[in-house]
């Protein structure tokens, strides 16, 4: 299926911005399942726009000012090719040996970027929740599906209540998030059971009753032993499938969010998204 | 080292009482001098009390007049400047007994570099489970932006501050590896020229070692390192600013090499190239010896509300489009949980016994370990994994209960945080003490500076001796009324 | 060079130049307060003082009466005004203190000498010593920085940034003193007060600016307000005309050569028509119009104390 998808940011400041450097990962990424036909990004400040790769081979991109404005609108637009994402085939370990494979130096070292107790998604090891320990006949990929449908049910989906800063444990107090708080939820717990997991930031196709789609959405993939990566939504307590549009993965949301910069400027700003995504 | 002349009756050094099971740098017993101090102390029992105090106040007006001092800020914002304390007895290092020290501490750097390296690329070291791999990923200062890098020259480390002690044993022991911004080098070459301005005949009467062509060396050091492809490379020195307590250092440094000192604010990244802001435009920099912290580096990675940094370097340093001195993420080998095992790392990557001797630590992280700090806490001294500067030290002897509690609690509920090690008695050495109007014995370490270039490795012939001017304490940091010494390394 | 070392520098310049002013012009009001040939009110005096320094306003926020030790304290060693005595040499010391490493040691020592006499000078040393005594130490200390900077400095760019600032400074400043000074003539016109206090309000306006005995030398006859003029704002060879600092404000900018061509809208191309035009006009023309001519020449300089900074040193 192909979608347009239209992602863009208004930033209104206060006083004159003198000097800014923006950087943004909003461009959907080239994977297994998609591919990125056409992808075009338009700024107000009409500034070369740079792009690289980040820590994670994510295409991101940096637009640096020096002429003051007071304003900054950034579009992007882009045509996604999205297939069905095909089940995994290679064989999964029995949980034994699952089990054993998760807490060995090796495993931690080929994972450790996704094994780290970020400061998002770090929960104590004395959380007081269920599902914290991992069942010794449990295989993975068994935890993990309730593990998803266990942190749907520790938020109310509700805007507003959290922030971009809010944490997975101020999150668990607060019992209200929106994605990217159940999202870090969902990682911290996993990583405690020394499972490895990522961030995983998108779009979702509009035409599903997915909660999340006005906005970024934001989601988690998984490592299943011998077998691979697999996403998972808590947010909507579904796996991620072809109604999934990637834009990047990290350790937590620090190293996907869609535009951060550091500027030259005192007082206030204010800042607008608009997401539309459209099925051809 | 053990040879002993006698004193002639010197009032100055009568009442000079050598601590029990200590061993003292100038005398080996009352009376008895080591044999490379004769000089000294002929020279000095010329002198009366009277005649110190001016050489002292010489001494000290030869640091205003340099301009050596460092800022203390209080709440009205207004500093004021400080010298360092000075001390004019020289310590004195014998030609053999550096030559070791030297050897020692460029091994272990070298060592360190392909540590950092193997961290950060196919972690060799882990897998083989010499170092455990929880221990790297759990330290404060092992950096996920450094994964993959290879700076100029495969160093990490370009300028290494070793801390050492002499131990009662007379034995040399490691106590830090300081491998982050150590700083300190500009007092080493001042002490100096504040020695030959004030002793000048003493100074001549021994054949010691130049320390002035430290900031050559440092230039050479920076320059080999450059980006590839980059002929006249173009170096600067980044300082936090002028209100940083270690200022003074920063403009000696720059102006010592001949290139420009700048702040954060004077650079910028543009399509992955670093620039600063002259008058006549932007200009390329290829290399930076930078005095500000990893986290401050660069706001768009990591704090964000640093103004100290230059936000988007990383991209820049990942590219290889700009050197950065020393390299990000070199924190995680001087974490002192790490430090129990570089004997180790040494042995992994060069195959050799370690020169230098580690002191002996216990990891409260490990059971058995953190039994034995319960259980003997006033004979250890107990550190923070992660602190420098002298921050955060429980030292056991004459410690309250209290205290003792207090730390007892805050190890158990973070025990990566802390190590523990036997309290080293660090040797003494005859200081002038103003109020004493003699020389008493006082506790003293010494911190060595080692660059490493492109095939280069030096180190500093001398260092910065450390003393606890107060009477008894261990503590020999500046911010913690500490003084300092010239040190002489003798030739040959 | 950086662009934040050059701003130092350039500002560095400004603040000396600044206080030596503020310091002249209260130590020449406060001696001639002292011996004025009529009943010349001391408000007027203190007046005079706040309005040069462009004070008064704020000064009157702090402040019910015009008592002259508040006015003297306010101008020399109060903290809370910016642009005091002491808080401009304060920054002159901070500017040269993040750009030591251009400077010689000697002129920095000096520099840092001046700022530690200025700072220990408390509320009581005034009050003892008088405002007299510490103008007039300011001012000889300036003189002595400005003997450093001229020769232990390379005359290199550097050296032309501190004169860069100095000398548009020294132009507004100058402006702005003359231009107090006819506000105060015009004000004893409206109360008829004859030709000897016209003389005597010359002789103070010249002495502050320390430009008596070479107007005298130069006209051999008693300062009157045509000639007074003449000279402070049109002599080409006095260094506190007007017309002589912009002259070296066009050929600091030419020296510093910033602009790779001085087409018509570059500062370059302002700073030489401004210098041409006063290089040009004589008093005549302005005579009768002196108080707004200065006004113009006021924004002038302004104008090239901001667009310089704005455009070559700012980062």
């Amino acid at each position: 299926m192909d979608y347009k998808i239209t992602y863009q940011v208004q930033n209104t400041y206060q006083e004159n911005v003198k000097e800014a450097l923006f950087e943004f990962r909003i461009m959907p990424c080239n994977d297994d399942s998609q591919a990125v036909l056409n992808c075009q990004i338009a700024n107000s400040l009409g500034e070369p726009v740079f792009n690289f790769n980040n820590l994670f081979g994510f295409a991101a991109g940096r637009i640096r000012s020096t002429k003051p404005f007071k304003s900054f609108d950034l579009t992007m637009t882009c045509l996604l090719q999205k297939k069905k994402i095909l089940q995994p085939t290679s064989k999964m370990l029995n949980p034994k040996e699952e089990q054993a494979l998760i807490i060995s130096t090796d495993f931690l070292i080929d994972h450790h970027l996704y094994l780290a107790k970020t400061h998002f998604t770090n929960l104590a090891p004395n959380t007081k929740i269920k599902l914290l320990n991992l069942k010794k006949d449990l295989s993975i990929v068994e935890y993990l599906h309730l593990l998803n449908e266990y942190v749907h049910t520790l938020l109310k989906y509700q805007k507003n209540t959290t922030d971009v800063k809010t944490t997975a444990a101020e999150a668990l107090k607060l019992k209200t998030g929106v994605c990217q708080d159940y999202a870090h939820i969902f990682i911290g717990m996993a990583r405690l059971q020394n499972i490895p997991v990522r961030y995983v930031s998108g779009y979702l196709n509009p035409h599903k009753k997915f909660l999340g789609t006005s906005q970024m959405h934001a989601w988690v993939e998984a490592y299943l032993p011998n077998v691979g990566w697999m996403g998972f939504d808590p947010t909507n307590k579904r796996v991620a499938d072809e109604n999934y549009l990637k834009v990047s993965h990290g350790a937590d949301y620090a190293d996907c969010s869609p535009i951060k910069g550091v500027l030259k400027t005192t007082g206030d700003n204010k800042t607008t998204h608009h997401v539309k995504v459209i099925v051809q | 080292m053990s040879e002993l002349n006698s004193l002639e009756k010197n009032s100055v050094f009568d009442s000079y009482q050598v601590g029990e099971h200590i061993y003292d740098e100038v005398f080996g017993s009352v009376g008895k001098s080591r044999k490379h101090y004769q000089k000294v102390l002929n020279h000095f029992g010329k002198y009366s009390v009277k005649d110190f105090q001016k050489l002292n106040e010489s001494a000290k007006v030869s640091f205003f007049n340099q301009g050596v001092t460092f800022a203390v800020y209080s709440d009205n914002m207004k500093g004021v400047e400080r010298i360092f304390p000075f001390d004019l007895f020289p310590r004195i290092i014998a030609f053999k007994e550096w030559e070791k020290l030297e050897k020692g501490v460029i091994q272990r750097n070298i060592a360190i570099n392909l540590f950092l390296h193997d961290l950060y690329h196919d972690k060799k070291i882990l897998k083989d489970k010499v170092v455990p791999a929880e221990l790297i990923f759990s330290s404060a200062h092992y950096n996920r932006d450094m994964i993959g890098i290879k700076p100029p020259g495969g160093i990490y480390t370009h300028i290494a501050g070793t801390d050492l002690i002499k131990h009662k044993d007379g034995e040399y022991y490691i106590l830090e590896d300081n491998v982050r911004c150590p700083s300190g080098v500009s007092y080493v070459l001042s002490n100096r020229e504040a020695m030959k301005r004030t002793l000048s005949n003493l100074f001549l009467s021994y054949n010691v070692m130049p320390v002035d062509d430290y900031p050559e060396q440092l230039l050479e050091a920076i320059q080999s390192v450059a980006p590839e492809n980059v002929d006249n490379p173009t170096c600067v020195v980044l300082s936090p600013g002028m209100y940083n307590s270690a200022y003074y250092e920063h403009t000696f440094l720059a102006q010592g090499m001949g290139i420009p000192l700048v702040e954060g604010r004077d650079l910028f990244v543009d399509k992955n190239f670093v620039y600063m802001k002259t008058i006549y435009g932007p200009q390329r920099v290829d290399v930076i010896y930078r005095r500000v912290d990893d986290d401050f580096i660069d706001p768009m990675v990591f704090k964000p509300e640093s103004v100290l940094g230059i936000p988007g370097i990383m991209t820049a340093y990942r590219d290889g489009n700009i050197t950065l001195l020393n390299a990000p993420g070199t924190g995680v080998s001087d974490d002192k949980a790490v430090y129990s095992y570089v004997p180790a790392i040494i042995k992994y990557y060069l195959g050799e016994e370690a020169i230098l001797n580690n002191v002996h630590t216990y990891r409260c992280e490990i059971a058995s370990d953190y039994k034995y700090v319960m259980e003997n806490m006033e004979n250890l001294v107990v550190k923070p994994v992660d602190e420098s500067g002298g921050y955060g030290i429980f030292i056991g002897r004459n410690s309250t209960k209290k205290l003792q509690e207090e730390f007892k609690q805050a190890i158990t509920a973070n025990r990566r945080k802390y190590i523990a090690q036997p309290i080293m008695s660090l040797s003494t050495h005859a200081t002038f003490i103003d109020e004493g109007e003699c020389f008493e014995p006082r506790h003293i370490d010494l911190r060595t500076y080692c660059l490493m270039g492109k095939n280069k490795q030096f180190v500093l012939k001398g260092g910065l001796s450390r003393v606890a001017l107060k009477k008894g304490s261990l503590i020999v940091n500046s911010s913690q009324g500490g003084g300092s010494k010239d040190t002489w390394v003798l030739e040959e | 060079m950086l662009s934040r070392i050059a701003n130092s520098l350039f500002w560095m310049g400004r603040y000396l130049e600044r206080a030596q002013h503020t310091a002249r012009f209260v130590k020449v009001h406060y001696y001639s307060s002292l011996d004025a040939p009529l009943m010349l009110k001391k408000e007027f005096v203190l007046e005079s003082i706040l309005s040069m320094t462009g004070l008064s306003i704020e000064y009157k926020k702090g402040h019910t009466e015009l008592v002259d030790v508040d006015v003297s304290k306010y101008v020399a060693i109060d903290e809370s005004n910016p642009f005091s005595i002491k808080n401009c040499i304060s920054n002159a010391r901070e500017n040269a203190r993040g750009a030591k490493g251009l400077l010689s040691s000697e002129l920095w020592e000096a520099i840092n000498k001046f700022y530690h006499y200025v700072n220990n000078f408390s509320e009581k040393d005034l009050e003892n010593q008088g405002v007299a005594n510490f103008t007039e130490n300011t001012v000889e200390y300036c003189s002595i920085v400005n003997g450093y900077i001229d020769n232990t400095l390379l005359h290199n760019d550097t050296w032309a940034l501190i004169h860069l600032g100095m000398h548009i400074e020294r132009a507004g400043q100058i402006t702005r003193i003359i231009s107090s000074k006819v506000k105060d003539l015009a004000k004893i016109e409206k109360q008829k007060l004859g030709v000897a206090l016209e003389t005597y309000q010359c002789i103070t306006l010249l002495k502050s600016a320390e430009a008596f005995d070479m107007s005298r030398i130069h006209y051999k006859c008693v300062p009157n307000f045509k000639n007074t003029m003449e000279f402070l704002i049109l002599n080409k060879e006095f260094p506190r005309s007007i017309c002589y600092n912009i002259n070296e404000i066009n050929k600091s900018l030419a020296r510093l050569g910033f602009a790779k061509s001085a087409d018509k809208d570059s500062l370059e191309f302002f700073v030489g028509k401004t210098a041409a035009a006063i290089n040009y006009l004589t008093i005549e023309e302005i005579e009768s119009s002196i108080g707004e001519f200065l006004k113009e020449t006021l924004d002038q300089i302004y104008f090239i104390g901001t667009n310089t900074e704005h455009n070559y040193l700012s980062y």
